[in-house]
Order: structure tokens, then C-alpha cells, then sequence
């Protein structure tokens, strides 16, 4: 049952908010485990919503998130038209840090890394485009 | 989001349910803000009804402690599944906080 679905939404919270309730939606449709699962919403979260509040801090745009399950493999595609930025570069934080010298943000990024089995960034035709994929097991 | 509020004595004991992300977390922020608004300094957050949380919710989370440590407030986490308890590690979230199993042992930390 291999599958491929698109979806545009606009690139702010109420975009983000449809896109994350497709993307539950569609996972509680293909085979994935509840862990699989929990991982790629969290990845999305962080990854859609690092989209709204930077990439479209001072101009309107979309993303197109497109989800894809192929031989077992699962992935999520979001290509935005945001300023080009490639997330992956940006600096992990530093987690170790004691309670007072922690600051908000920062993580999501860190999150994706770790959540999702790979991630890779382009930029194509004028899109930011992150791919994040998982084998299911 | 739904957030069950329990108060036993001086412990409030806060159960957000689903999932606490980025359009959610702000249900959770104002609810303990409201909380300490109130003047209510010892606080639970019991993870039970959880299903996963993004760093929106990690960042509310922290401002919590941060505002407990200024105000001389305890505040204790409890019934985190595996896979909140990964976003807790890898987030260097597990030693900035007091996470225990059950909802009694958290009470019995904050009180």
C-alpha cells in the first residue's frame, strides 16, 4: 500500500495547526508503531513550526508538507518559500548546561536530529525543502 | 488541550492531555501562570495522559522551573513515558528536574 499525499497550507500558526492534524491523521493510516508514530509528529512540530515563527517572521508564504510511505519507510517532505536557511547547519545546543544559564529554544532543531533516522536539506527552485524520513521498526 | 487540575493541601497537581506542542503549550502556559498568579508554588505536572511533547512545551516547562526557583517553589514531574523521557534526555531536561514514577511520589517531593 504505497502512497503519496500533498498538502499547502499557509505559513503561519493556523497553517501549522491544519498540517499537524493531516499528518495525525495519516499516521494513524499507515502501518507505523505508536513510537514511529510519536517521533515523526514531534519532528513536525518542531520542523513546521521553526518554519512559521523564523522563516516567515516578516512575510507571508506556504508550505507543502508532502508525506510518503514506500516499502516500509516512511517520510515527510516540507518545502516552504520562506528566505533560503538550512536548519542543519545551525549549532547544536548546548544541553548541559545548569538551570540558570538555560534559555528557551534552541532544541527543536537538536529534536529533529535525534527523532527522525535521517534528515537531509536542499534548496530547489526557490524552496527550502527538509526531509525527514524513519524506517519502521 | 484538557488539563486536569487536582489540589491536595498545598500541591497542585496539573495533567495536561494529548499532545503538548506548539499550537498547545500556550493552554498549558496560561494555566500555570494562573496557578502562580494564585500564589500557588508547589506544582505537579503529571505526564500520564501525555502522548509527546515538542520543545514549545520543553520551553514553557523551563519557565516554570525558572520562576519556581525565584520564588522559592518546588515543582516535580511524574508518570513520563519512554518516549517523553527521550525528549527529556536528549534535551538535557532530566537533571533540571525532579522526575519521579507516580503521582503520589511527586506530591511527597513538593510538599
Amino acid at each position: 500500500m504505497d502512497s503519496t499525499d500533498t498538502l499547502t497550507v499557509p505559513g503561519t500558526p493556523e497553517g501549522l495547526r491544519d498540517a499537524m492534524a493531516a499528518l495525525e491523521s495519516w499516521t494513524t493510516r499507515v502501518p507505523v508503531t505508536p513510537e514511529i508514530r510519536r517521533r515523526v509528529l514531534t519532528a513536525l512540530d518542531e520542523v513546521l513550526s521553526n518554519v512559521v515563527r523564523h522563516g516567515f517572521k516578516s512575510q507571508t508564504g506556504e508550505m507543502t508538507v508532502t508525506r510518503s510511505w514506500l516499502d516500509g519507510a516512511l517520510s515527510v517532505e516540507v518545502a516552504d518559500t520562506a528566505p533560503a536557511f538550512n536548519p542543519l547547519l545551525l549549532a547544536p545546543p548546548d544541553v548541559g548546561l545548569p538551570l540558570e544559564s538555560r534559555r528557551p529554544g534552541g532544541l527543536g532543531v537538536a529534536l529533529v536530529r535525534a527523532l527522525s533516522d535521517d534528515v537531509q536539506y536542499a534548496h530547489r527552485l526557490g524552496r527550502n525543502v527538509l526531509t525527514l524520513s524513519w524506517r519502521n521498526s | 488541550m484538557t488539563i486536569h487540575e487536582e489540589r491536595v493541601g498545598d500541591v497542585v497537581v496539573v495533567a495536561p492531555m494529548g499532545r503538548i506542542d506548539s499550537t498547545t503549550s500556550a493552554d498549558l502556559d496560561t494555566r500555570l501562570l494562573a496557578l502562580d498568579a494564585e500564589g500557588r508554588r508547589q506544582v505537579v505536572v503529571d505526564f500520564s495522559g501525555v502522548e509527546y511533547i515538542s520543545s514549545a512545551g520543553l520551553r514553557i516547562l523551563l519557565t516554570l522551573a525558572k520562576r519556581a526557583r525565584d520564588k522559592a517553589g518546588r515543582v516535580a514531574l511524574c508518570s513520563q513515558d519512554q518516549s517523553v523521557r527521550q525528549v527529556f534526555d536528549l534535551a538535557g531536561f532530566t537533571a533540571l528536574f525532579s522526575i519521579v514514577a507516580t503521582r503520589d511520589d511527586a506530591i511527597a517531593v513538593t510538599r
